[in-house]
C-alpha cells in the first residue's frame, strides 16, 4: 500500500544527513526498509531507506537519509508539513531472539540506522554494544538518538577524519557473541574481519543495493553470495548472515 | 469499453507488464491482483540459469533510469518446474506471454520449441533488443536480416502459439526491421526496449553501472518511442505491442493513436505501484467523456490527420 502522510519532523543533522519523520501505525522489525518515493514527477525510482526509529507510543517513524544522488536530494529537501510517500516495510529482519547474548552492532555511517530498533529490542535480555563509525565529526550527532538508552546499551563512535576507524572499536571489547553489522562494503569487511578474532560469533549484515522495485520483480539489487548465488537485498535481504556473502 | 483485441486473444484492457518489470506476476500482488492486467509479459527466459551482470545494475537519470540487469533469471528447467504451472493462480483470464532469450539462433529455437508446450503460456516473445548481453539479444535486433533470420529459425520451431518479436530502437532503422520480422510470420511487433545509455559517478570518476551501459526507460524515452511506433505502424500490417515510458492514461492514448494496439508499462510500476488501477479508471473516463464505444477505434487515428 503506498502511502503518503505530511512529514512531521525533520531534523538536519548536517547538510548531506537528514532525519525525516511520519505518523505512521503498523508492525515492523529491526533491519526493516521502506521505499520513499521523491516528490517529483521527474524522479521514477523511489529510494530504499532503512527504518531508524519507530516510536509505538507515539506512532512516529522516522528514517535517517544520507544524500546520495538525486532522489535522497529530493526527498530530504522535504519540509515538515510537506507529503512523503513511502510503502514498506519490506525485507527480512534482524534476529532478535538472543537471551544472555554479547551483542555488538556496528553501523557505518547511515549504516546506524537499523541499530538503533535493534538495541531496543535487544537490551532486555542481552548485552548490547553499539558503535557509530562516521567520516565527519558534525555526522556524529546521529549517536545522540542512542543516548536515551545510555544505563541499559553501551554507546560508542568513532570518527574517519580524526584517524579512528570504526574497527577499532573491537579490540578492547570482551568477546561478542553476535555481531551486527551495517556500511560499505569496506566496511563490512574490515569489521566482519576485525570480529572474527573472537571465537564464532554470529555474525549478520544488512546490505544496501540500488533498488527499484523493493519486491522481488525487477532483479536491479542483486548481490553475488558465497558459490556465484544471486540473492535480491529487497525480498531475500537485506540482512544476511555474513557467511552468504563473504566467504572470509 | 476497454476489451482488446491482439492476434487471436480477447484481453479485457490494452494494459501489459512489460517484461522484467513485473517479474512472473507475483511480486506485486500487496498492491494489486495482476488479473487486473491484460496481459503480463514475464521475465526474460534463457536456457540456462543466468546471474545477470555484475556490479552495480541501476542509475537514477532525468525522467527515467538505467538498468543493466542482464537477464537474470532462473533458466528453463527451473521455470518450467516451478514457475509454469503455478502461473495461472492469480491471473484469471489475464493473457501470458514468455519473453525468450538466446546468446545463439540455436538456443532461441530450442527455448521456442519448449515454450511452445507450456499450458500456462498464451503467447511468445522472442527479444531480439537486449542491450545488457554480450552474446545474443540486440546484435539480432539491429539490423533486418540478422532480425530475420532469427525470426525464421524460431518461426520454424513453433506450432501454435503467436509469436511476437520485441525490437530495439537501438536498430538504425526500425521500421525496416519491422518489416522484415513481419515478412517471416511473426504475428505482431512489440517495441520499444530500452535504449542504450551511460551515467558517470563524478566522485569516484567511474561508470555507475558495472555493466557500463544500460538499457534507458521512463518518461525520458516516451518521444522516441512513440516515433517508433508511428513508423513502424506506416511499414507492416500485424498488431503492435507498444509502450516506452508510459505512466498515464494519456500516454497510452497517445500511443493507440500513434498505432499501438495494445500498450506496455514497466518503469512506471515503480513510481506507482498502484499505476494500473489508476490508468485503467482514467481510461475509463476517457472514452466516457468522449463517447468512445471500445478503445480500440482509437488504434491509429493520428496518422489520418497526416497525409
Amino acid at each position: 500500500m503506498l502511502i503518503t502522510t505530511p512529514i512531521t519532523h525533520k531534523h538536519e543533522v548536517h547538510s548531506d544527513l537528514f532525519i525525516l519523520s511520519v505518523s505512521w501505525q503498523g508492525e515492523l522489525k529491526p533491519g526493516q526498509f521502506f521505499m520513499l518515493h521523491s516528490p517529483s514527477d521527474s524522479h521514477v525510482l523511489p529510494r530504499p531507506i532503512s527504518v531508524f526509529d519507530y516510536d509505538i507510543p507515539s506512532k512516529t517513524l522516522s528514517f535517517l537519509i544520507t544524500v546520495r544522488g538525486h532522489g535522497t536530494r529530493l526527498i530530504t529537501s522535504l519540509n515538515e508539513g510537506d507529503n512523503l510517500t513511502f510503502f514498506g516495510p519490506l525485507g527480512n529482519s534482524f534476529p532478535t531472539d538472543f537471551y544472555g547474548k554479547r551483542i555488538l552492532l556496528l553501523g557505518g555511517m547511515e549504516g546506524i540506522a537499523p541499530m538503533l530498533e535493534s538495541s531496543k529490542v535487544l537490551k532486555y535480555n542481552n548485552e548490547v554494544t553499539v558503535c557509530g563509525g562516521f567520516k565527519t565529526k558534525s555526522s556524529q550527532a546521529v549517536m545522540n538518538y542512542f543516548n536515551r538508552y545510555e544505563d541499559e546499551i553501551k554507546i560508542y563512535s568513532t570518527i574517519e577524519e580524526e584517524g579512528v576507524l570504526i574497527t577499532s572499536i573491537v579490540e578492547p571489547l570482551p568477546p561478542q557473541d553476535v555481531v551486527f553489522i551495517c556500511g560499505s562494503e569496506n566496511m563490512m569487511k574490515a569489521c566482519v574481519k576485525s570480529v572474527s578474532k573472537w571465537a564464532t560469533p554470529e555474525i549478520y549484515l544488512s546490505l544496501d543495493s540500488h533498488m527499484a522495485c523493493g519486491v522481488g520483480a525487477c532483479m536491479g539489487c542483486t548481490v553475488k553470495g558465497v558459490n556465484g548465488v544471486a540473492l535480491q537485498p529487497c525480498t531475500n535481504g537485506p540482512v544476511f548472515k555474513s557467511e552468504e556473502i563473504f566467504s572470509c | 469499453m476497454l476489451k482488446s483485441i491482439f492476434i487471436d486473444k480477447s484481453l479485457k484492457n490494452p494494459l501489459i507488464a512489460a517484461s522484467g518489470s513485473f517479474g512472473f506476476g507475483k511480486n506485486y500482488s500487496d498492491f494489486f491482483s495482476p488479473s487486473l492486467l491484460g496481459g503480463i509479459a514475464l521475465k526474460g527466459l534463457t536456457l540456462e540459469p543466468r546471474f545477470g551482470n555484475e556490479g552495480t545494475r541501476l542509475a537514477e537519470t532525468p525522467s527515467g533510469m538505467l538498468n543493466s540487469i542482464g537477464l537474470q533469471n532462473p533458466g528453463l528447467e527451473i521455470f518450467e518446474r516451478e514457475i509454469q504451472p503455478y502461473l495461472r493462480e492469480d491471473l484469471g483470464d489475464t493473457l501470458t506471454i514468455a519473453n525468450i532469450n538466446g546468446n545463439t539462433i540455436e538456443e532461441y529455437q530450442a527455448l521456442a520449441e519448449r515454450a511452445d508446450e507450456w499450458q500456462n503460456i498464451d503467447m511468445i516473445e522472442l527479444n531480439i533488443s537486449c542491450p545488457n548481453v554480450k552474446q545474443g539479444g540486440m546484435a539480432f535486433g539491429i539490423n533486418s536480416e540478422s532480425a530475420a533470420r532469427v525470426v525464421r529459425a524460431v518461426k520454424s520451431m513453433i506450432k501454435t502459439k503467436p509469436l511476437i518479436v520485441k525490437l530495439s530502437p537501438n536498430a538504425s532503422d526500425i521500421a525496416s526491421v519491422a518489416k522484415a520480422v513481419e515478412q517471416e510470420g511473426a504475428q505482431a511487433i512489440s517495441l520499444i526496449n530500452t535504449l542504450l545509455g551511460m551515467a558517470i559517478d563524478i566522485s569516484a570518476k567511474k561508470p555507475i553501472l558495472g555493466n557500463v551501459f544500460g538499457g534507458l526507460s521512463g518518461p525520458a524515452v516516451k518521444p522516441i518511442a512513440l516515433r517508433m511506433v508511428w513508423q513502424v505502424k506506416k511499414s507492416i500490417s500485424i498488431p503492435i505491442l507498444a509502450g516506452g515510458g508510459i505512466t498515464s492514461a494519456n500516454d497510452v492514448i497517445e500511443f493507440i493513436m500513434a498505432g499501438a494496439n495494445i500498450c506496455s508499462i514497466g518503469t512506471a510500476f515503480f513510481k506507482n505501484p498502484h499505476v494500473i488501477q489508476t490508468i485503467l479508471d482514467d481510461l475509463e473516463k476517457f472514452c466516457h467523456n468522449q463517447k468512445i464505444n471500445n478503445i480500440s477505434e482509437l488504434i491509429g487515428v493520428a496518422h489520418h490527420a497526416v497525409l
